[in-house]
This record gives structure tokens, C-alpha cells and sequence, in this order.
């Protein structure tokens, strides 16, 4: 349209006579201008493909700012859904605040990208805990690095429409696994926020979903929002606040133990980092592994900072210490794997531990 | 009446238990004292906020497992029952008899040696069995941990995430 | 109703099991609403429920016949949700006591402004986030305030029964009614001025 617009403009001119002709130049040359930066844009712009759309939805991690009433199903195991608030401006702060189940009504988590503390209602304490966001940084910029290396696939599968806004339907999985678990998400198509993610198990069944059914994108929210006054009578207890995932070289440094490491991992999860936390008088050194969409933690300590009669439990052998938490012995260090991670994997890795 | 007998007449009044000549002159006051007024209407709609709240229900298999444990309880008062009562017959025949006295303080010693041993056992194999508040507190600060860093995936349901964990920590404390 | 004389009275101990059961089935889910409101952990509920009955059960031929057998139900629940958080106090150095809890606030009405952590909401208040917002205030409140409270205006016992249940006299009750009312009204101020029929 730009095109014949122009064609137009240079014809009119051309009409005016002799005397127009140095009124005429600017006009020729400012509609070339917009002829070229139409044809040179309409090259450059990003074709709207699987990997566009997860580049901008990492990208807009840290730049949105909304609220939005959000719904999430667990359907494995016991179904249950909640009901919650959430307030976000990029990693600069996010706040949730529940509104249902019954047993998690009134609970508030609100993290300003340094700490998150966590309130129950009718507890006294309000607990600090590592924040989401500063480890969400981190790892916003190791999901692209993932996503460059070819660790993920990513799909364009279609598009939708979620609490009122047309989004695009994303499926991402990790690469060259058969059946392993996926997720799909419905970003919205102008702000690139996330509205939907459904988190699909390897025989296909949806294990849980998490929409906005409403959202109002805002430039910024202030930042008291962020921050916790507590209720009279309720104190705050500080914890370890934020945890650097950093190289397991440098985690050697940090610890008088020697770190122990698997070398079987489930097909396509590696290591993408180790911290070390203060626990008791000693330390706790973590490693982290990833295949892209799931992730477990791996912690290890020596036997004298925990409890004796925890530790005369411990076999060589995982067993249970809570859902999705196994524990064994090796040597005088306590192994502790946490994450979904199913028995016989853990066992593999368990027995691959030098 | 003034304010302050008001207030101490004020549940009564809202509750409806005074009636006659009291109640007109709560009435009375309240036709003229806007505070007070405004004050019982405030408690009157605090009570019925509350009154709203809806009924939990108890979750299923409820009755279960409460015969459970009181078969549970009964079976360990029974067996306490009959050991404190065979120590007591036994305690009681070796006084009788002659030869028995003879016996009866290395009998004694035995007797509560046994009872040491044995309750020395009992505690050593319930402490196996048990999680105590320093595990918990090592569980957690992994639990935690790992959630923080599985939920900073960008690529992860983390309010999913979130829900799961506190039904886990729920469940544990089961 | 069920009464303690014809649970205590009956000799066979099927007939006696029986009628446990039917004492269950009446009362367990008014003494679970309590107690689910009374604590402020969720995990203990059930537990709590079941050593209500537990005890109810072993203590039925001591039962004292003059007593009214829900009052002492909830006698039972009142005693082991203290007692449970003043245990947990002493373990975790944390938590005050379910009884110390505002035991010097309990006859003094000033409470100062709760402030309103959730601002600007996005949407008006719907009936489950009202419920949450008035369990939130109530589970804010004194140990001995907020038994008085649900007792009376959740269970519907009268004063009477309250005052046998907590084991204190008719006047003590209300006037703990009226200072859990007080406190109730600062905490839930937003909500008191709406028009919004929450039935």
C-alpha cells in the first residue's frame, strides 16, 4: 500500500511543473526511503516460528508487569486446585496470595528478587526463603543457553485464546527423548507473558494446568507491594536468603569434604551447578541437574551434622524420606536425591556415586 | 445507661437472652448513641461473618481409622494391664512363702533388670521407626532448596510447583 | 440426644461400641469444624480429632453422669488443642502457647490496626476469599477469645455450655465474646461497611 502511496505522490509532484523541482526531491527521496525500510524490515522481521515466540516468552520473564487472578489443578495423585493472586513486575518482585484451598487460604508469598518469605496465616513466624526470582534469573538465561545448545525442542502448535487475550501454543520437550515429559504453554501474543502452562507426563496424561483468568498488564507496580509488614504478634525468621548456583570447582573450595559425584544420570539431564548451604556447623553441598523441563537436586553432607538416629536408618540403598525425597549412606557422607524422579533411576544413581 | 454498661450488656442484647425493661434501655441508647449504634452493628455483623464460614468436612475413611487406633490403644492398655498385674501376683506370692522371702530381693533385682532392658529395646526400635524434629528440619531445608530451584526454571509450572509442595510437606507431617 | 447415661449404662461391651459409634457419627464433624478452626496447622486436625474420640472412649465409665456429654467433647478438644501448641512452643521456642497467647490482651480491646497486606485487588471480594479473610482474622485472635468465638457462634452452644466446656464462669465467657467481637471488628474492617450480601 506504502508502495503505490508513493508512486502516487511522485506522479502529483511530477505534474507541478519545472518550477516544483526542488520541492519534489525531498518528497522522491523520503518516499524511496519508506520503499526500502518496508521491503529491508519486512526481510528482517522474525518469522512468528516455535523458537521466536520461546525467545520472547524468556525475554518477557523480566520485563512484565501484572496482576492476575490465577488457577492451578493438580490432577496426579490427589486433584486439587487452587485459587491465588498474583502480582508480578519482572524480577523486580512477585507476590501470591491464596485465596483457596481451605488449607491454603490467607497463605502470602512475596519475593522482591533479594528473599521470599513466606506467611501462614495463625502461625506467629513468618519464614524467609531463598527467592525465586534471583534463581529464576539465573536460570531464564540457562534456559535460552539450553534452548541455543539444542537441548530443547520447541514447537508452534497453534493458537488459542486465554482469559480474553489471543495467545500462541507452544509445546517444548527435551531433545531426543522418546517419551519424557512436556509442556505446553499459551503465550500471549503482544505481551509474551506465559497465561497457560499445562505440564504433560511421557504417556501424554496432563499432570497439572495453571491459567489467568484474568490479567491486567500494568508499566510498573509499586514497590511496597513487594514487601511484608507482618501482623502484629507474627515475627520474621531469617534464613539462608539467596543461594548462587555456581560451578562445582568452586564449590570444592568452599567445603573440607570430598564431593562426591553420579555418573550414571537419567537420559538427558546434566549437571548445571552446585551451591553450598551453612546447616548446623557444617554444610550442605547441592547439585543441580536438568534435562530442560524436569530438574532434581542432589545434597550431601556429613554424617556428624545430622541427627544420629536418622542416620542409623540410612542403608547403602535409597529409601524414602519424604514424598519424592530418598536418602542413603556412603561412607560417613549422607546422600539425599529430591525431585520426580522414579526409584530405580534413583537407585542407578545411588550406586553410580564416587 | 451510659456507654460502658452498654458494652456490658451489648452480647446479651445481640445474642437476643435480655428482654423487658433492660432491653428497652439498651434500646434506648443505642436509638440516641450513634457510636454505639454503629458499634453493635459492627459486632452484630463480625458474629454473622463468622457464622458463614463454611462447614469443613471430615475427610473420608475418617471413622476407619479412628477404630484403628482405639483397637490401637486398647491392645497396649490390656498388654500394660496384664504385666503390671503379673508382677504384682508374682510380687505378691514370694512375700507369702517362707523361702520365698529369701529370693525375694534378687528376685526384685531381676524383675527390674528385665524392665530396663526390655524398655531400653522398646525406646532404641521406636526411634528407628521415628522422624524426629532434627530430621524434619534436614528434609525441609532440602525440600526447600530444590523447590526454589525447580521452580526458577522458566520453563516450569511454578505455582503447580508450589501447591505440590506444601501438599507434600502436609502430607509428611501426616 | 444422645445422653451419658445411655452410653455409660449399657453393660455389653458390643452394646457399649455401638453406641461409641453413634456418638462418633453425631459429633465428629462438630468437634473436626472446631478444632480445624481452633489450630493454626492444618496437619493437626485430624490427629487431634481422633484423641478427642480416643479419650472420649477410654474415660466413658469414669463420664460423670451430671455432665452434658458434648460440653465435655469439647472440654476434651479445647484442653488437647492447648496443650498440643504448648508442647510444640517448648519444642520449636517458637510459638507462644495457644493460652499465654494474648493472655495480657485478652481484657485490653486496643489492638492496633492490622495492616491490610493486600491492596489495589483486582476484583471484588467473592465468597471464598470473604471466608478466608475472616478465618485469617480469627486464627489472629487470642487462644481463649477465638474458642469463646467459634463455640458460640459456630457451634451454637449456649452460654452455659460454653462456660462447662472451658471450664470458666458465664460471665468470663461473655465477656470474652464481646473482646474476641472487638478484635474481630478491627481486623475485619474493609468487610464490615460492605453492602455485598455474602449469604
Amino acid at each position: 500500500m506504502t508502495h503505490r502511496l508513493g508512486f502516487v505522490l511522485v506522479g502529483r509532484r511530477a505534474e507541478c511543473g519545472q518550477d516544483k523541482k526542488m520541492i519534489r526531491r525531498p518528497w522522491t527521496s523520503f518516499t524511496l526511503f519508506l520503499l526500502l525500510f518496508v521491503i529491508i524490515g519486512g526481510a528482517l522481521a522474525e518469522p512468528i516460528d516455535g523458537p521466536t515466540v520461546l525467545r520472547r516468552m524468556l525475554a518477557a520473564e523480566g520485563t512484565a508487569a501484572f496482576i492476575a487472578h490465577q488457577v492451578t489443578t493438580l490432577t496426579r495423585g490427589p486433584a486439587l486446585t487452587s485459587e491465588q493472586t498474583v502480582y508480578r513486575d519482572g524480577f523486580r518482585g512477585m507476590r501470591t496470595e491464596y485465596i483457596s484451598p481451605p488449607q491454603l487460604a490467607g497463605e502470602i508469598m512475596v519475593d522482591n528478587g533479594k528473599e521470599m518469605i513466606h506467611f501462614v496465616p495463625g502461625h506467629k513466624v513468618a519464614r524467609v526463603r531463598p527467592s525465586r526470582l534471583f534463581a529464576l534469573k539465573q536460570r531464564t538465561q540457562e534456559a535460552a543457553r539450553a534452548f541455543l545448545h539444542g537441548a530443547l525442542d520447541v514447537e508452534l502448535v497453534g493458537k488459542d485464546k486465554i482469559a480474553d487475550r489471543p495467545t500462541f501454543v507452544l509445546v517444548v520437550k527435551p531433545r531426543g527423548k522418546e517419551k519424557a515429559q512436556t509442556r505446553k504453554f499459551w503465550v500471549d501474543s503482544e505481551k509474551w507473558i506465559k497465561l497457560k502452562t499445562e505440564d504433560i507426563g511421557p504417556d501424554g496424561t496432563v499432570l497439572s494446568t495453571s491459567y489467568y483468568t484474568k490479567i491486567e498488564f500494568l508499566d510498573k507496580l509499586p514497590q511496597e507491594k513487594f514487601q511484608f509488614e507482618p501482623p502484629p504478634g507474627v515475627k520474621i525468621e531469617r534464613g539462608p536468603a539467596r543461594t548462587q548456583v555456581m560451578p562445582l570447582e568452586k564449590v570444592r573450595q568452599l567445603v573440607k569434604f570430598r564431593i562426591l559425584e553420579p555418573t550414571y544420570l537419567p537420559n538427558g539431564f546434566k549437571c548445571i551447578g552446585a551451591t553450598a548451604i551453612p546447616f548446623r556447623q557444617g554444610k550442605i553441598v547441592v547439585l543441580r541437574y536438568s534435562d530442560g523441563i524436569l530438574s532434581f537436586s542432589l545434597f550431601q553432607t556429613p554424617g556428624r551434622v545430622l541427627d544420629r538416629g536418622f542416620l542409623q536408618r540410612l542403608r547403602e540403598g535409597p529409601s524414602p524420606s519424604g514424598k519424592n525425597i530418598y536418602s542413603w549412606r556412603r561412607g560417613d557422607l549422607n546422600l539425599t536425591l529430591v525431585g520426580p524422579i522414579p526409584l530405580h533411576e534413583v537407585q542407578k544413581i545411588a550406586e553410580s556415586v564416587r | 445507661m451510659d456507654c460502658k454498661d452498654i458494652k456490658e450488656h451489648m452480647i446479651d442484647y445481640l445474642g437476643g437472652t435480655i428482654a423487658g425493661e433492660l432491653r428497652c434501655a439498651v434500646e434506648e441508647h443505642l436509638r440516641v448513641c450513634e457510636k454505639c449504634r454503629l458499634l453493635a452493628k459492627d459486632l452484630e455483623r463480625t458474629a454473622s461473618l463468622v457464622r458463614m464460614l463454611d462447614p469443613v468436612p471430615v475427610p473420608a475413611g475418617f471413622e476407619k481409622r479412628l477404630s484403628q487406633r482405639i483397637v490401637a490403644h486398647q491392645s497396649a492398655s490390656s498388654l500394660w494391664h496384664s504385666i503390671s498385674s503379673a508382677i504384682i501376683a508374682i510380687g505378691q506370692s514370694l512375700l507369702v512363702k517362707p523361702v520365698g522371702r529369701r529370693i525375694l530381693r534378687p528376685a526384685i533385682a531381676m524383675l527390674l533388670l528385665c524392665a530396663l532392658i526390655g524398655g531400653s529395646l522398646f525406646l532404641l526400635l521406636s526411634s528407628n521407626n521415628r522422624v524426629d524434629a532434627t530430621d524434619r528440619a534436614f528434609i525441609e531445608v532440602c525440600r526447600e532448596q530444590h523447590m526454589s530451584f525447580a521452580a526458577a526454571n522458566p520453563l516450569a509450572d511454578e505455582s503447580a510447583l508450589l501447591l505440590k509442595e506444601r501438599m507434600s510437606q502436609m502430607s509428611d507431617n501426616l | 440426644m444422645l445422653t451419658a447415661d445411655a452410653v455409660s449404662a449399657s453393660k455389653n461391651q458390643q452394646d457399649e461400641c455401638k453406641t461409641f459409634e453413634e456418638v462418633v457419627a453425631r459429633y465428629k464433624d462438630a468437634i473436626y469444624n472446631y478444632i480445624w478452626r481452633m489450630v493454626s496447622n492444618r496437619d493437626d486436625v485430624e490427629d487431634l480429632t481422633q484423641e478427642v474420640f480416643v479419650r472420649a472412649f477410654t474415660s466413658f465409665k469414669r463420664f460423670r453422669h451430671d455432665s452434658n456429654l458434648k460440653t465435655w467433647l469439647y472440654r476434651i478438644a479445647t484442653n488437647l488443642c492447648i496443650d498440643r501448641y504448648r508442647r510444640k512452643a517448648l519444642e520449636n521456642k517458637i510459638m507462644r502457647p495457644l493460652d499465654q497467647i494474648g493472655a495480657d490482651e485478652e481484657n485490653d480491646t486496643k489492638w492496633s490496626d492490622v495492616p491490610d497486606v493486600r491492596f489495589d485487588p483486582l476484583h471484588t471480594y467473592e465468597r471464598r476469599e470473604l471466608q478466608a479473610e475472616v478465618q485469617r482474622a480469627l486464627s489472629l485472635l487470642p487462644g481463649k477469645l477465638r474458642s469463646a468465638i467459634l463455640l458460640y457462634d459456630i457451634q451454637g452452644l449456649t452460654y452455659e455450655e460454653i462456660a462447662e466446656a472451658l471450664g470458666c464462669p458465664i460471665g468470663t465467657v461473655k465477656s470474652r465474646l464481646f473482646n474476641g467481637r472487638m478484635q474481630l471488628r478491627k481486623l475485619l474492617k474493609p468487610y464490615l461497611q460492605s453492602d455485598v450480601d455474602t449469604q
